[in-house]
């Protein structure tokens, strides 16, 4: 096998430069094309989505906010309080949705959404439902933490007030006790003699009064006596005085004459000690020493004389002081006898306010007796109380209690499990890949399927057209290897477009395929090349012309692509398109492409999809060569 | 004896009600030029099919050098060249790659192909153009291409199927030289053509075929001969040549007449009845503006054998 046609086809793609530019540059742009659109809206979602915002409260301001913050929507506010202008702005495509939010806050807002865009329509939708989700949640969490906040607080609370019952529980009994103690203490309580001894006490209160009296008469008396002899102790007192003065002067007198003798004696002391040290016995001498002599026994005579004159002196100061304390005593004397007075009196006011009580015990008596009467009413009443008191306060303990335990139960909760009873954490699988990653399967097969689609078809129509394909046959190559070198140039291009898309996928996108998947990639890119190679021979076959050939494979092509999950999800799509599209080659392709790029999975997983395109190229070439027998060889 | 190249027995061919070819047998002798002939529909591009494999005989055989074209497929086609009647080679390939392509078809070693390719090339003229590309060749270049794509596998039959179709004179003329020029090499030629001129210049043996059946054989010069015919085309005004050809046909001597581009044309035996003719003439009022009188060609061949005119 010489691979003459393949080396040959090979040749004539390279030469042919529009078949050149459609082998390794389509790729190139397709990729770079869908990516970046793809990427577009992998990386910031929708942008710039025009929204028309009319109404307004607090809570719709907040949800405005939180809508500008995700860069999805450029806000026009329209300033109205009417949502038909909103709705009217969509309608009229002046921006592609509109919400208007009720002033009243327990009114739903209203979403005016342009569902003529139908791409971005859901997203729109999803915004909105992601973000009063999460507005309403926000808005439940913090209601409910401050519930949670009070309950705990009444939590802390119900204990004191547990305590709280139970001690009135038991003052209510003792109450109770002191009500029936009270009671029988009033029965043992004698009415009667206690208004005896009443009348008994007011008797004795009035002569107390009269008594009283009669001493502060006396006490008025006494004082008039005590003034009087007040009187006679000053004047004794003024007498002594005047006398004690006269002694002074007497004794003062003397006292300056003996001064005077005592000097004239220090004189002639001195005088004699001077002249008489030598020589005493001289006449002299012995005059001065009698002369002091003399004066010193004069001045003793006198000191004598004079210590009479003192003593009275003396005892007339002492008449004098006692004079002065007798008068202060009397004084004082006088004094205690007014206080006595005032007491008196203090008293006998007190008697009559004494007497007034008494007077009120009386009816206070008469009282008592009603008391009494109405207490045993209160007494008995007061029995049931407390029984029921009893009863009921059990009944609060214990729902005091259950209601701890309930709002315990309750506050265990978080508030967040509440607010958001199911809670959806999402955990995207393929950590580190990116949205290009999970495209890849698409764009590969999206690319080779038109590049080998065409390729085939082309290739086919124009061998037919420029009868070299006859000419050919008319050589000792068969029109089966004929096919299979064909498949083969084919399938080599189909590589080198595989080669060119990792190579852009990386330069690019930075996606690295795992060289460990490379194998089962190119084996997924041979089967899958040769089944559209298949196909698209067989549509060469029944085109008559290139564009025929190339019209057909568009038309093959288009509706693959729209059934192939690629554009929209089979999810969305009627039973019967799932069934077609399922059995399309392009979604096996893209099968089998996701189990190895993406789910990475083994030969055994990927083979499933292997053999029906193995059974598409192998029919697709069996159709070809039935049709190119037929027409060749008659 | 001359060696048979091609022996054709007893061949026929239907296509349902159709009968393409009917019990057509003939032989070509090594070496030679023969040329088929024969109107469209004929049954010459039938018998091609048959010789080159494409087309199953309903009934009989066609041999080629000895071999079965229907159970030896493979090995005839190998030692067969084809020439279709458009150029098919590839435009975006080289002269050269253009050879070295079929070449390979045929398993012709790489090395001998660019031998034979080198004399080929040289023989047909197209030395100076090995590196260009096929589409950038003009007319003429691109129908010896054509020719000597089917020859670099040195091929011991070159089938050629009406090649001077659409060439104009002096390309013709070359064409010719070419195939003398192949000819001499040794490969035996078989050509159809509708062109009586192309076969007379060209063809050592002819075959004439009309609806499926072979007319006559021989060499053009020996059936020429044997048609052994005079011819006279007269034109005349107004030119109501309708009346004169029933008026002409009760004379003896006339074989067959026939209405023309240039006239009217008379096919005599040995006697030349002139006067008779311009009586003719005359008496339907008309005034004969030119006579001329020719030795038979192939047409005339043709028209003598089939006993109707060539269409």
């Amino acid at each position: 096998m010489s691979f003459s046609v393949v080396k040959k086809d090979l040749k004539v793609y390279i030469r042919h430069r529009k078949t050149l530019m459609l082998i390794f540059i389509a790729p190139v742009l397709i990729m770079v094309l869908i990516g970046s659109v793809f990427s577009g809206a992998s990386e910031g979602g929708v942008r710039d989505v025009k929204l028309g915002v009319g109404g307004g409260s607090e809570q719709g301001k907040k949800i405005i906010e939180e809508l500008k913050s995700s860069k999805m929507f450029i806000i026009i506010d329209e300033n109205t309080t009417d949502p038909a202008v909103i709705e009217e702005g969509v309608r009229k495509g002046r921006y592609s949705a509109g919400i208007f939010i009720p002033e009243d806050e327990t009114q739903s807002l209203k979403l005016f959404l342009d569902n003529s865009r139908v791409q971005i329509a859901p997203v729109i939708l999803t915004a909105f439902v992601s973000t009063t989700e999460k507005m309403s949640y926000e808005l439940t969490f913090g209601f409910i933490s401050k519930l949670w906040k009070n309950l705990k607080q009444m939590e802390e609370e119900l204990k004191p007030l547990k305590e709280g019952v139970v001690m009135i529980n038991r003052s209510i009994v003792g109450l109770n006790s002191d009500t029936k103690k009270a009671l029988s203490s009033m029965d043992e309580i004698d009415v009667e003699s206690l208004n005896g001894s009443i009348s008994r006490m007011k008797n004795s209160l009035g002569q107390m009064r009269t008594d009283l009296l009669q001493s502060a008469e006396d006490i008025n008396a006494t004082r008039q006596e005590l003034r009087d002899l007040d009187g006679n102790v000053s004047s004794i007192q003024n007498d002594t005085a005047e006398l004690r003065d006269d002694l002074k002067l007497v004794v003062d007198n003397i006292d300056a004459a003996d001064a005077s003798m005592q000097d004239v004696q220090t004189q002639l002391h001195l005088t004699y000690n001077l002249t008489c040290s030598f020589d005493p016995s001289i006449q002299q001498c012995v005059s001065m020493a009698l002369a002091i002599r003399q004066l010193r026994d004069t001045r003793a005579l006198m000191l004598e004389r004079t210590g009479r004159i003192r003593a009275l002196h003396n005892n007339l100061v002492t008449i004098s002081q006692k004079s002065a304390e007798l008068h202060e005593k009397l004084e004082k004397t006088d004094i205690k006898l007014q206080k006595m007075q005032e007491s008196i009196s203090n008293y006998t006011s007190e008697l009559s306010n004494i007497n007034e009580n008494i007077t009120s015990m009386e009816s206070a008596v008469i009282s008592l007796k009603n008391v009494k009467n109405q207490s045993a009413v209160v007494s008995s009443n007061m029995e049931k109380l407390a029984a029921e008191m009893i009863n009921s306060s059990s009944a609060l303990t214990s729902d005091i209690d259950r209601t701890g335990l309930f709002i315990g139960e309750v506050i265990a909760r978080s508030p967040a499990v509440i607010a958001a009873p199911i809670k959806l954490d999402r955990e995207p699988v393929f950590k580190g890949r990116s949205y290009l990653d999970f495209l890849m399967p698409g764009i590969i097969s999206i690319v080779l399927m038109f590049i080998s689609f065409l390729l085939a078809s082309i290739t086919i129509v124009q061998e037919r057209s420029k009868k070299t394909l006859i000419r050919t046959l008319l050589t000792p190559l068969s029109l089966g290897m004929f096919l299979f070198e064909k498949t083969a140039a084919l399938i080599i291009i189909s590589f080198l477009q595989g080669i060119i898309l990792i190579v852009v996928a990386f330069v690019f996108y930075g996606i690295l395929i795992p060289t460990d998947q490379l194998a089962s990639l190119f084996l997924v890119i041979l089967v899958y090349a040769a089944a559209f190679i298949g196909i698209g021979m067989a549509l060469a076959t029944l085109a008559e012309s290139e564009n025929t050939a190339m019209l057909l494979t568009l038309v093959l092509s288009i509706p693959m692509l729209f059934l192939s999950g690629v554009f929209f999800p089979f999810e969305t799509m009627p039973e019967l398109m799932i069934l077609l599209g399922n059995a399309l080659p392009i979604t096996m392709g893209i099968r089998a492409l996701e189990t190895v790029l993406i789910y990475q999975k083994g030969f055994e997983a990927f083979s499933i999809y292997l053999v029906p395109l193995l059974a598409y190229g192998l029919a697709g070439m069996g159709t070809a060569y039935i049709l190119l027998r037929k027409e060749i060889v008659d | 004896m001359m060696e048979q190249i091609i022996e054709v027995k007893s061949l026929s061919k239907s296509y349902g009600d159709f009968t393409a070819l009917f019990d057509v047998s003939l032989d070509i002798e090594k070496g030679t030029i023969f040329g088929l002939l024969g109107p469209n529909g004929a049954g010459k591009s039938t018998l091609i099919r048959v010789l080159s494999c494409q087309s199953r005989p309903t009934s009989g055989h066609a041999f080629i050098a000895g071999l079965d074209v229907v159970s030896q497929k493979k090995d005839v086609l190998s030692i067969i060249g084809v020439v279709p009647q458009e150029n098919s080679f590839y435009d975006d390939l080289t002269v050269n790659e253009n050879l070295t392509y079929f070449g390979s078809l045929y398993r012709v070693p790489g090395h001998e192909i660019k031998e034979r390719s080198r004399n080929i090339l040289s023989m047909l003229k197209l030395d100076e153009k090995t590196n260009n590309r096929g589409g950038t060749l003009s007319g003429g270049m691109k129908t010896r291409l054509n020719i000597a794509c089917a020859l670099v596998h040195k091929p011991r039959v070159l089938i050629l199927d009406e090649p001077s179709v659409g060439l104009d004179p002096v390309s013709r003329q070359a064409l010719w030289d070419t195939i003398r020029e192949v000819n001499r090499e040794g490969t035996t030629i078989l050509i159809t053509t509708h062109y009586m001129q192309e076969a007379d210049a060209l063809c050592d043996r002819i075959l004439i075929m009309n609806r499926g059946k072979i007319v006559v054989e021989g060499k053009p010069g020996e059936l020429k001969e044997a048609a052994g015919e005079k011819v006279l085309q007269i034109t005349s005004s107004p030119g109501n040549y309708g009346i004169i050809k029933s008026s002409l046909e009760h004379i003896q001597a006339i074989r067959s007449c026939s209405i023309g581009e240039t006239g009217l044309k008379i096919t005599l035996g040995e006697e030349l009845p002139v006067h008779e003719i311009f009586d003719v003439f005359e008496s339907n009022g008309e005034k004969i503006n030119s006579v001329e009188s020719s030795s038979p060609s192939l047409e005339d061949v043709f028209i003598h054998a089939a006993g109707e005119a060539w269409h």
